[in-house]
């Protein structure tokens, strides 16, 4: 819970001095040497009175009345943490009293950042020490510097602090930092010393204060958010501390500074005209998914490993919000379920003229929750290209939150404040805020640049992901910047592919490289195989065992024992994309099901035909091969392969119960037949046919049917129904296994004679 | 059992009294007057000859080296000490300690095995001039269909028991896996359990027709025999060579007419080729799939049924290998004469190697044994267990795995594996793991496996 109020008992309690005046007060002239008889050689401090007195004369009490937001309400924009304290007072239409501080005129008072909807202040109250209490607006914030600015409607009592002409800061000057407070009799001014905690800062020149705390994430901190007026021990006002403590080069506390910071406040009424101008202009669009009814298969797959929740159903209605960062890619930074990508249909963009445009799931950022969609009906105008650095601490930055509301777009822009960048989680810097910012909002620089995106830090690494106990395997939002990411465009170029929407049955046919690969497995094996560094210590490879014959690869020069390190697109709309490491998991080459009959070749969606997928047909490429300790660069396209066991023509004799299929390219080679020779693939065997009795089983091969060799499933149907012309009711077959053969004699039954 | 007697009595006196021609009682003339009298008779024979034995096998499939301690029984059938049993029981066995009819506690060592025919010979370690009173062997071609007959044996360990049934089939095939293709069984009654295997099945005149080697885990009163004949070829033997050669020509056979797996053929004699294994003599003969064989070296070889299977196989199995026989087979109608030159059946008894080191234990690829991966890799070596947990495990080494290389030098035999073994694990101490190059169905890929230092080797 943050501290909106300093806490009293920090400083002796003290009797508030005759009245304040007006007039300035001389600094006073230090005092003169101790004689050598005192053992302090210090000089002798002034009363705590003087700062004191100056504290009362410029600090003020701040009364803000809060109602319902009614605006927000009407927009149905949920607040982000209900318990806050904020959100309690807006709730029950409460009060709250923060300090201020009187700058530059007498109708301009400092306050830190309160992070309320200005639109639920219904009133606000500025009260002096003395004098009476006058009424005031939440006008605006400072850029770089954590206040906003109360703007009253008539003449404090109290005086602006005189910032002008601040005096030069010497290292053991004795700072105080003061401000008014509720006391049991009224209003109190107190000050605590601020310069017995000091720190190096940058340029030998020392620091008061505690450091920044920086934490990773963009969630509640528990940094104490208040103003102080810093004054020396001798009554001289330096400036005022808003963040968590003063430091001559970063935030702008000193005097001159404050008053640039003034110059440049943003009214809030600017987030709101922001928020408009961004509807309209913004660069993120509505995306709809379409999902299919789940199926048994799915519902195992939803049941959360976590807490045993079933993740919810998606609401077919939502829209969800995207960031075009190249004319075809969209990136959404909100996390999907699993299952919910196996169920995705149809992606449609919508603009806002115009018909929507169908676009494709790419794959998900790593290690974050959010994804990314490739439009492949037209394209929109991306994000202009560049990295805009990451806010510096206590600087603001704008969150651009867009919601659906009666079939409307509704969009929202409001501030926060960094707390600079924070180290963690998978070893990047994150930007940390000092407030919770929302997944799936977008962050943009004070001039309207996008900087990136609130997401939800989602591991690839799913035991990591299970450690925190979140269903989602979430593990609290982060800040996903371009300025770290890198560029926009490159983002789709890594994305993580291990669940992709389910294809349309049969009919998809895969792009192919032509190899059977092997991922290398560790640091350890590409220690011992001295490839290590090409490697990356064994964090991508892929090893060549096989190379097809008249595939790409075998024309692109590759071979066995080669070991494919990356591939870089050469071509298309986002053709300077980066580089992508090829890696796969250890494991991914393994059939699903068991079989009793041995299966030697292996399922062809691996991660580089899903990468190639993602690319398309005609994508010209570069692979980047290990070679004899030589990296080779070879060039190729994006072609699609031969049909496989997927998509083998096949036929289905329904009074055996066989289903049969052509002898596709990578099941010859696994079990070591020609390119011509004969047999068909038994691919499914009916419970209790006649193929069944006869003990034939899957993943088998016929290679005879009634004394000679069938090449292929449609020779197969034709012999059978000839013998069934003939009247035969029986026919021997040969099935073999490996190889060995053995004979069967199939019961064909009597059939009709075909017309 | 008084009643049986009564029975008995009665039977008789009618038989007499009617002065019909009653065909000869069973027994060769012997008259079934008193059947506990008759048991016990038969048990007074067999019973002294009954050995209860005990190996201690070792065992590599979990990937270590492990002692397993395995019961079987076995019969004496030689009065200065051989045993027969079981290969299933005295297979590995490192040492075995028997236990004789007369509670005395006998060592044995093992004289020869047959894992084909599941046979085993053991010679108990006597004192010089020791003899002990054999079982009599009997003659496989009286055993019928419902004749009594008794299992001694350890079921379960509880040795010297006796079970009585009656012989359900004198001549069951239990097709052509392992260790069951070179003889019919007689499928019997009598209780068969685990600890029975090795045991004398006796008939009523005490003589032993045949060995108890199999049950059916499921069922109740189903057990098979090894025939007394079939004992007698193999022990012979045995005994003299501590083997029984066999040659391999690499022909798998089908019987004419196959009710089990559908397929009827014309005619009446041959045996149908199933399929001629590659690389071997039949295929370098020339010989196909579907090819009718006729005769071999001069002998028919006519296989209707399965049953009839197991001589043919002997007949082929005892071809003299490395010289040529020819054999007769039919081809579309016309008979052919075809030459072939077996070669001997090795590889029966290869016992392993452990890596204890790596925590993993290997095999040499045969085709009889893993046909799969013969069929990935004619010879080479194979993973056959994995310890767990161990660095062979973590490193995601995996049983069927077939190994190729060691540190980059390419493995053929188990030979090859131990110096490799040596080699990665002495030769350089500090180097903390070893890559293996391992095949698993069509991938090649590479592990590194840590090498546990030797002091973890110590038991």
């Amino acid at each position: 819970m943050r501290r909106l109020a300093p806490s009293l008992g920090l400083a002796a309690v003290v009797v508030l001095a005759a009245p304040a005046r007006a007039e300035d007060v001389a600094p006073v002239p230090a005092p003169a040497p101790a004689p050598a008889a005192a053992p302090d050689t210090r000089p002798a401090r002034p009363p705590r009175t003087l700062v004191l007195d100056r504290v009362a004369r410029h600090a003020v009490l701040v009364s803000l009345r809060f109602q319902r937001d009614l605006r927000a309400d009407a927009e149905g924009v949920a607040p982000l943490d209900p318990d806050a304290p904020t959100e309690v007072f807006r709730r029950w239409g409460m009060s709250l009293r923060v300090p201020g501080v009187v700058v530059r005129d007498r109708r301009t008072v400092l306050v830190a950042d309160l992070y309320v909807p200005p639109g639920s202040v219904r009133g606000v109250m500025v009260e002096p020490a003395t004098g009476p209490a006058v009424e005031g607006t939440l006008s605006a914030f400072l850029p770089a510097l954590g206040a906003a600015v109360v703007t009253t409607q008539a003449d404090l009592a109290a005086e602006p602090v005189p910032l002008d002409g601040a005096p030069a800061l010497h290292d053991d000057d004795r700072l105080m930092a003061g401000a008014l407070a509720e006391g049991p009799d009224g209003a109190e001014a107190f000050a605590e010393p601020l310069s017995t905690v000091r720190r190096p800062a940058a340029g030998g020149a020392l620091a008061f204060g505690r450091p920044a705390r920086t934490t990773a994430g963009l969630g509640g901190v528990e940094a104490a958010r208040t103003i102080d007026l810093v004054v020396r021990d001798d009554g001289t006002p330096l400036g005022v501390r808003c963040g968590p403590g003063p430091s001559p080069r970063k935030t702008p506390w000193r005097g001159e500074g404050v008053l640039a910071e003034l110059a440049r406040a943003v009214p809030f009424d600017a987030l709101g005209a922001r928020a408009k101008a961004l509807a309209a202009t913004s660069h993120v669009h509505a995306v709809r998914l379409a999902f299919r009814a789940p199926s048994p298969d799915d519902e195992l797959a939803s049941w959360s490993a976590h807490d045993g929740a079933l993740t919810p159903e998606p609401d077919p209605d939502a829209r969800w919000w995207a960031l075009a960062v190249a004319p075809d890619l969209l990136v959404v930074p909100s996390a999907l379920p699993p299952s919910w990508v196996a169920r995705l249909v149809k992606i449609q963009v919508e603009e806002r003229e115009g018909p929507a445009i169908e676009g494709r799931y790419e794959g998900r950022l790593h290690d974050l929750g959010a994804f990314v969609v490739r439009l492949v009906g037209g394209t929109v105008d991306p994000v202009p290209a560049g990295r805009p650095p990451a806010p510096e601490a206590e600087h603001a930055f704008l969150v651009h939150r867009v919601g659906w509301r009666a079939g409307a777009r509704r969009d929202q822009v409001d501030y926060r404040r960094s707390l600079g960048l924070a180290r963690g989680y998978a070893d990047r810097a994150w930007l940390a805020s000092e407030t919770a910012v929302e997944a799936g909002s977008f962050l943009l620089d004070l001039e309207g640049r996008v900087l990136g995106a609130a997401v939800e830090l989602v591991p690839d690494d799913e035991d990591a992901a299970r450690v925190r106990g979140r269903p989602d395997g979430s593990r609290g939002v982060v800040a996903a910047l371009f300025a770290d990411l890198g560029e926009p465009a490159a983002l789709a170029a890594d994305l993580d592919r291990r669940v992709m929407p389910a294809p349309a049955r049969g009919t998809r046919r895969l792009p192919w490289l032509g190899v059977e690969v092997e991922p290398i497995r560790g640091a350890k094996v590409a220690d011992a195989l001295d490839i290590a560094g090409p490697t990356r210590d064994g964090a991508r490879g892929l090893l060549v065992n096989v190379v097809h014959a008249g595939s790409p690869a075998a024309r692109a020069g590759l071979r066995p024992d080669d070991v494919l390190l990356s591939a870089r697109r050469t071509g298309g709309t986002t053709a300077d994309a980066p580089p992508v490491d090829l890696r796969d998991a250890p494991n991914a080459a393994e059939w699903p099901d068991t079989s009793e009959v041995p299966r030697p070749w292996a399922p062809r969606t691996n991660a580089l035909v899903r990468l190639l997928e993602a690319w398309g047909e005609g994508t010209p490429y570069e692979l980047e091969v290990l070679r004899d300790d030589a990296v080779l660069r070879l060039s190729t396209t994006v072609e699609l392969g031969p049909r496989d066991v997927t998509t083998a023509t096949e036929a289905r004799d329904a009074e055996t119960g066989l289903l049969v299929k052509e002898l596709t390219y990578e099941v010859r080679q696994g079990l070591k037949l020609a390119a011509d020779a004969p047999g068909v693939l038994v691919a499914g065997v009916e419970d209790g046919s006649a193929a069944a009795q006869a003990r034939i089983l899957p993943w088998e091969l016929i290679v005879e049917v009634g004394g000679s060799a069938v090449d292929g499933p449609t020779a197969f149907a034709e012999k059978l129904a000839a013998a069934r012309a003939a009247g035969q009711r029986e026919l021997r077959v040969v099935v073999r296994r490996l190889d060995r053969t053995r004979f069967v004699d199939l019961r064909i039954g009597a059939g009709s004679p075909p017309k | 059992m008084r009643s049986w007697s009564k029975v008995a009595v009665v039977g008789v006196l009618v038989a007499v009294g009617a002065g019909a021609a009653t065909p000869p009682a069973r027994g060769e003339g012997r008259s079934p007057l008193d059947f506990e009298a008759v048991i016990e008779h038969a048990k007074a024979k067999v019973f002294p000859a009954l050995v209860f034995v005990r190996p201690v096998q070792e065992d590599l499939s979990a990937g270590e080296k492990r002692r397993i301690e395995v019961f079987g029984s076995g019969v004496i059938v030689s009065a200065d000490g051989y045993v027969v049993t079981n290969h299933h029981v005295a297979e590995n066995a490192r040492e075995i300690r028997c236990v004789l009819a007369d509670r005395r506690q006998v060592e044995a060592a093992v004289v020869g095995l047959d894992e084909p025919t599941d046979l085993a010979l053991l010679k108990l370690t006597l004192a010089p001039g020791e003899t002990l009173a054999p079982a009599e062997l009997g003659a496989s071609t009286s055993v019928a269909e419902g004749q009594f007959v008794m299992a001694l044996g350890a079921p379960y360990g509880f040795e010297r028991s006796i079970s009585l049934g009656i012989v359900s089939n004198a001549r069951r095939n239990l097709g052509d896996g392992d260790r069951r293709a070179y003889n019919n069984w007689i499928q019997t009654d009598a209780a068969i359990n685990p600890g029975n295997s090795g045991g004398p099945l006796v008939d009523t005149h005490g003589t032993v027709i045949g060995i108890n080697t199999l049950g059916v885990q499921m069922a109740s009163s189903l057990g098979f025999a090894i025939p007394i004949d079939i004992v007698r070829r193999v022990v012979d033997r045995l005994r003299t060579d501590g083997r029984v050669l066999r040659s391999w020509s690499g022909l798998t056979l089908r019987p004419l007419v196959d009710y089990a797996q559908g397929t009827v053929f014309d005619g009446e004699k041959g045996v149908i080729v199933d399929d001629v294994a590659p690389a071997s003599p039949a295929e370098r003969a020339g010989l196909q799939k579907g090819d009718r064989l006729l005769e071999v070296a001069g002998r028919e070889t006519n296989g209707r049924y399965r049953e009839d299977l197991p001589e043919i196989l002997w007949t082929l199995a005892d071809l003299p290998d490395g010289r040529p026989a020819v054999l007769v087979v039919e081809r579309a109608g016309a008979p052919r004469r075809v030459s072939i030159v077996p070669e001997l059946c090795d590889g029966c008894d290869v016992s392993g190697f452990e890596a204890p080191r790596w925590g993993a234990t290997f095999q040499a690829i045969s085709r009889d044994r893993v046909p799969d991966l013969a069929f990935l890799r004619r010879s080479g070596v194979y993973v056959l267990g994995v310890k767990f947990p161990g660095p062979a495990a973590e490193a995601g080494l995996r049983e069927g795995d077939i190994l190729l290389s060691v540190d980059r030098v390419a493995v053929a035999d188990l030979s090859a594996l131990a110096a490799a073994y040596e080699r990665a694990c002495v030769a350089d101490p500090g180097k903390p793991s070893v890559l293996l190059e391992v095949q698993r169905d069509a991938r090649r890929t590479f592990l590194a496996v840590d090498v546990l230092p030797s002091a973890a080797e110590e038991r």
